[in-house]
């Protein structure tokens, strides 16, 4: 069940869109975000509220890569591996965080910590490697720096 | 009457020339067997009686599709299967009125895993209309019987291997023969 | 006129429709995937792509409008090319195990890829994996085999409207999947099932026991279920019915069909059914033979009649058998016994009401057309769900939602709560106090139209301000008064009327405030009908005050025309209702019932009582198909063919009379055929070889079916047929108001699933699976009062008895109610109600059982 302030702020989101359908992406992130995944009862909780057939919002929901669809650790990893970031690297990178943290693609850490997600391009070619960390933006990454700021995580 | 003509049925030329066959076909080696003392072995590949072919583990091949009953010019093959314990289909009848066949091999050909083939065995009088009608049980058996060790599998690559298994295009195929290719 | 040219062939067109219609008005096919007439287009599969002149690429003809002057081709060697890929870009993952798969033989993309197909794909990769799912009691899903088309998808939201199943993941991950992952907990109507083109989601009922070839009869019937009339062609092998499909452009359901219809056939070959005749010896009921028995019950119903005379003989009617059936039996009780002493289970609600509106507003008010409420602007929808009664009906009332159109219910409607609806619901028994507030302002806002003066000066008593309205339902005004203007404003509207409003306390008076709303608002009646013939039974002059064709038997003249037609006397004594039946067993006043497909021993209230009336009778004959409880307690049973095993006619609740045909053979004798036996042994003769006889004469008879025939009927049977309908015999309109409420407390509550209709759907197989057992219904706030939770076993008791159940939390339950079906053997909700009959409908009051609810095993 949400708490009153996710009920509040998905009744927000759903006045600024014509119909309630059209709510169900930001609505499924704050579900998200409440639940820490997308299990059935987030979905249930959502369609109970925006009024959605359930078969519908776990359609949207599962559609879209960036949802979490299992449970995650505490911090997510999304590194991108396409062309240019694979070029300068990336790759290793994957194995260092393999090693050092035991992380492996799509994967958790024993102790919840971190996920990884590999990524297809987060339009940071520039600067590749790069990779997000929650919400939060690194570039130019190596095995050094990504070790540093992992450390930030806790 | 000419005299060539008399000549001829006084010294009973035409009844010479015949006994002459006669004798001389008495002494050649006679052409007719002694059936059923004497038995012609089948060519390879004659259409005989029918059997079910069981695979490399001693099962029967057929998974009851039903192509060789619905292709069977004579209607004479009938098909019941159902749901098993595991939910797979298992095959529960699978019957050949043999009376009714005509032998024509297009079941053979159908198949798609070469589970329903004719053997060389053709003699097969009986003295009920019921024994003619061939239970799977039956037709296993005659698996047994008439293919048994690697005859079967020879025969198999000979005669019946499924023309799915080799063929480049369908036309090749015995549904689509003689089908152009693009008409309905 | 829109004219285009396709494959060379000029087309004209009366209206803009796609390339693809137009293409087949003209008889020209265009291979499709994800096209179904049914559905919303889709242009996902892109095999309809054609090529269309000044175009600069292939277009999809079943999204693209044909425009004047057009130029297409639909079948070159360039299209074919893109056909043939895209055809194996669908094999690169669905597996190719035809020989296995059900659908093979059916397949449409079995079919195409015959037509166009590559013969080998080049893609070496391994196929998607996915295990097939068995996890759904009736449905299938192998989602190695979806080509994605979605037609189940949109069939499941944009026409059933139960969204229960929906495309999850993307790319070539996607497939399609109810909510749970596993079982659908649906409405199992099955329509995703006839939408699939492939052997992704496939009945479970007839799974691997057939291929589509095998199938070498098929015969188009109508469904035995409720009473909406569905056409289903069942399809048969070897005198089995394997499956029920639905055919598109049939007139009531069009190619769709409800759980009941779909997975509810498999009683016709069951086990259990009854074989031989069977009468009791010394208490046992034996095998007999059919002389035996039909000579045993000619003699004795003789024997009673010249003893005790006619009217010591009843007869129940069946609204189960067809038309044929209850004309033979019910002339068999007047000519051949000589009593009126014959009613139906119609009597519990759907023959008041319907006779209590037509004397309103005249025969016929209540048959209007059941497609016709999709284009209604309003439906009011009171006491029942129709989409769970009568679901064909109530697909039509969510159709209406979707085009636009206001559904407004009293009480909470499950059926529709994705469709906005504007609920009242009141308080538990202040029905009437909502009906006559909306009354009251609807009388003041549209005023009265002045055509029926007995109605209006009813109208005129009745005065409840909203307010107070109200405050006596437990609404806010504001909800009554959003209500009466959606009401009001409405042009169109229709009102659906279920059974739990006739069969309330002051039943008539709540029929009258919704006649009054009718008349206000000028709205189309729809009777909700559970039964498939209830209508027919009705109609039939199964009733002790009706001849055949609702001739009033209490008219002399009437009575006259049928003594001329039938050649003898008609008793002019009104007979017994079906409930006055039992009184009169009780009373020992009643010494034989001869009932025909019916069990009233289960679908009477107060089931103890019934059972203990019926024991005291001296002769109680049983037609039915299977061993019900009230065949246990005969001292004859005969057993009857099935409604897929005969001829005969169904009138729907729409009045449309329907050809039903024999699907299966079997041996025995139809309904009718066993009483003319008997009417024969006992020396009246009834010259009737088939059901057409029965029909003829029926048409020669009823004043209402004049000059019908069945070559007619082929082609419809839609009221008014060519006889007269019958008006204006109007008197006064007779109501009974309810006593005040009694507050407080639990009341019974009778569920009506859409899973289950009684003796038949208990021996289906494949309904069982899906609603197994009998539950105690209730809401989530009484169960918190009682700290009960989902699957405890509760004791519900009334004053007459108790039955055990486990309890199932339902937020669609009213807090004062416990609901409880009457379908499973022993565990009615029948069982636990007391016997109060409405007096002005004479239809038993049902929600006027209080009853407790405890932790059972304490």
């Amino acid at each position: 069940m949400f708490s009153e302030a996710a009920v509040r702020e998905i009744q927000e989101i759903r006045a600024k869109y014509p119909t309630a359908r059209a709510a169900l992406l930001p609505a499924i992130y704050v579900a998200q975000r409440e639940f820490g995944w997308l299990t059935p009862e987030a979905y249930e909780a959502v369609s109970d509220l925006l009024g959605v057939p359930r078969a519908i919002a776990r359609g949207v929901g599962t559609f879209y890569a960036m949802y979490r669809q299992k449970p995650m650790g505490r911090h997510v990893v999304q590194l991108c591996t396409n062309v240019s970031c694979m070029i300068l690297g990336a790759e290793r990178l994957v194995d260092f965080l393999k090693s050092r943290f035991g992380l492996e693609p799509g994967g958790t850490t024993q102790d919840g910590r971190f996920s990884l997600v590999i990524m297809e391009c987060i339009g940071a070619c520039g600067t590749a490697p790069a990779m997000l960390v929650n919400d939060d933006f690194y570039e130019n990454l190596t095995e050094k720096s990504i070790e540093e700021i992992l450390g930030k995580y806790r | 009457m000419t005299s060539g003509k008399i000549l001829k049925t006084v010294f009973f030329v035409e009844i010479l020339k015949g006994l002459a066959l006669t004798f001389r076909t008495l002494f050649k080696h006679p052409v007719t067997r002694r059936y059923p003392k004497v038995k012609v072995p089948a060519k390879a590949g004659f259409r005989g009686l029918h059997a079910l072919a069981r695979n490399a583990e001693g099962r029967m091949k057929c998974v009851g599709c039903g192509l060789c009953g619905a292709y069977c010019p004579s209607k004479c093959i009938h098909i019941y299967t159902s749901e098993g314990d595991d939910h797979a289909k298992i095959v529960d009848r699978y019957e050949i009125d043999v009376l009714r066949c005509i032998f024509c091999g297009f079941c053979v050909e159908a198949c798609p895993f070469g589970a329903i083939t004719l053997s060389e065995h053709y003699e097969y009088s009986e003295t009920s209309r019921g024994a003619f009608y061939m239970t799977r049980e039956k037709l296993l058996e005659n698996w047994d019987k008439y293919f048994a060790g690697p005859k079967g599998e020879r025969y198999f690559k000979e005669f019946w291997l499924p023309q799915s298994n080799t063929y480049s295009s369908y036309e090749g195929q015995a549904m689509f023969r003689g089908r152009a290719k693009g008409k309905e | 006129m829109i004219t285009v040219t396709i494959n060379g062939k000029e087309i004209k067109l009366e209206k803009p429709v796609t390339v693809l219609e137009a293409a087949r008005s003209a008889g020209i096919k265009i291979p499709t995937l994800c096209y179904h007439e049914q559905l919303e287009k889709y242009g996902g599969c892109r095999l309809c792509l054609v090529e269309v002149e000044k175009m600069p690429r292939l277009q999809t003809a079943c999204t693209l409008m044909a425009a004047d002057g057009m130029v297409v081709r639909t079948e070159t060697e360039a299209i074919a090319d893109v056909r043939r890929g895209v055809l194996e870009f669908l094999l690169i993952n669905h597996p190719l195990d035809c020989p296995y798969c059900d659908k093979a033989g059916e397949c449409e993309l079995q079919d195409l890829v015959e037509k166009y197909g590559p013969t080998t794909g080049r893609f070496k990769e391994k196929k998607r994996k996915a295990p097939e799912s068995l996890e759904d009691p009736v449905l299938v899903r192998n989602m190695e085999r979806c080509v994605v088309c979605t037609r189940c998808v949109r069939m499941c939201e944009g026409v059933q409207g139960a969204a229960a199943i929906g495309v999850i993941n993307r790319g070539g991950h996607s497939h399609v999947e109810p909510f749970s992952g596993g079982r659908f907990e649906c409405e199992y109507c099955g329509n995703c099932v006839s939408a699939c083109p492939v052997g992704a989601i496939m009945s479970r009922l007839h799974r691997h026991s057939y291929r589509p070839w095998q199938l070498v009869s098929e015969t188009e019937t109508i469904c035995p279920y409720c009473g909406v009339g569905c056409t289903l062609v069942a399809q048969v092998r070897d005198d089995v019915i394997k499956r029920v499909v639905p055919r598109i452009g049939t007139p009531v359901n069009n190619g769709l069909l409800c759980s009941r219809g779909r997975f509810g056939y498999e009683f016709v070959g069951s086990k259990e059914r009854l074989t031989t005749p069977l009468i009791k010896k010394n208490g046992v009921l034996e095998q007999s033979t059919w002389e035996e028995a039909i000579g045993f019950v000619a003699r004795r119903l003789g024997e009673l009649k010249t003893r005790y005379g006619g009217d010591a003989i009843a007869g129940i009617a069946s609204p189960r058998c067809t038309n044929e059936d209850n004309y033979v039996f019910q002339k068999f009780m007047r000519v051949a016994l000589g009593t009126n002493n014959i009613d139906s289970t119609a009597r519990t609600g759907y023959a008041g009401a319907q006779a209590f509106i037509e004397n309103i507003f005249g025969q016929g008010a209540t048959a209007n057309l059941i497609p016709g409420l999709a284009n209604a602007d309003a439906v009011l929808i009171a006491g029942g769900d129709p989409t769970a009664v009568n679901p064909i009906l109530g697909l039509q009332i969510r159709s209406c939602a979707r085009k636009g159109g206001n559904i407004l219910t009293i009480g909470h409607v499950k059926g529709v709560r994705h469709y906005n609806p504007a609920e009242l619901k009141p308080n538990v028994h202040t029905e009437a106090a909502l009906l006559e507030g909306v009354v009251t302002a609807l009388k003041e806002k549209k005023g009265l139209p002045g055509s029926i003066q007995t109605l209006e000066s009813k109208i005129k008593e009745i005065h409840r301000p909203l307010d107070d309205a109200a405050r006596t339902c437990g609404v806010t005004e504001k909800d009554l008064a959003a209500f009466v203007e959606a009401l009001s404003t409405a042009s169109t509207p229709a009102l659906v009327i279920g059974k739990e409003v006739i069969q309330s306390a002051g039943g008539s008076y709540n029929l009258l405030l919704l006649s009054a709303v009718a008349y206000l608002v000028n709205a189309r009646i729809h009777l909700l009908s559970e039964r498939a013939n209830e209508q027919g039974v009705v109609d039939m002059g199964c009733a002790p005050d009706l001849l055949p064709g609702c001739r009033p038997l209490s008219y002399v003249e009437f009575r006259r025309r049928y003594e001329a037609a039938w050649k003898s006397p008609i008793p002019e004594k009104q007979g017994m209702t079906i409930f006055d039946m039992i009184d009169a067993a009780k009373a020992g006043s009643l010494r034989a019932l001869y009932v025909m497909g019916e069990n009233p021993v289960f679908n009477l209230p107060n089931a103890k009582g019934v059972e203990a009336a019926l024991r005291g009778l001296e002769l109680l004959v049983v037609q039915d198909i299977f061993m019900t409880e009230t065949a246990r307690m005969a001292d004859v049973v005969f057993p009857a063919l099935s409604w897929a095993e005969r001829e005969g006619t169904f009138t729907n609740m729409e009045r449309r009379l329907q050809l039903l045909r024999k699907a299966v053979n079997r041996e025995g004798m139809e309904d009718w055929r066993i009483v003319v036996e008997v009417a024969g042994n006992m020396g009246v003769r009834m010259h009737f070889s088939s059901a057409e006889d029965i029909f003829a004469e029926i048409t020669r008879v009823s004043p209402l079916h004049r000059d019908l025939s069945y070559e007619e009927l082929e082609k419809s049977g839609i009221y008014p047929y060519k006889g007269e309908p019958l008006r204006g015999v109007t008197g006064d309109i007779a109501v009974a108001k309810p006593a005040a409420g009694d507050g407080g407390g639990l009341f019974l509550g009778i569920e009506r699933p859409l899973f289950h209709s009684g003796t038949l759907s208990r021996r289906a197989p494949g309904l069982v699976k899906i609603y197994e057992t009998a539950v105690a219904r209730i809401s989530p706030a009484t169960a918190a009062a009682r700290s009960l939770k989902e699957g405890d076993m509760v004791r519900v008791s009334s004053v007459i008895g108790y039955l055990e159940l486990p309890v199932a939390v339902d937020f669609a339950v009213r807090d004062a109610l416990v609901m409880i079906t009457n379908n499973f053997e022993g565990r009615g909700a029948l069982s636990l109600m007391e016997l109060v009959l409405d007096p002005v409908l004479r239809a038993p009051v049902a929600d006027k059982t209080a009853v407790t609810i405890e932790k059972a095993g304490r």
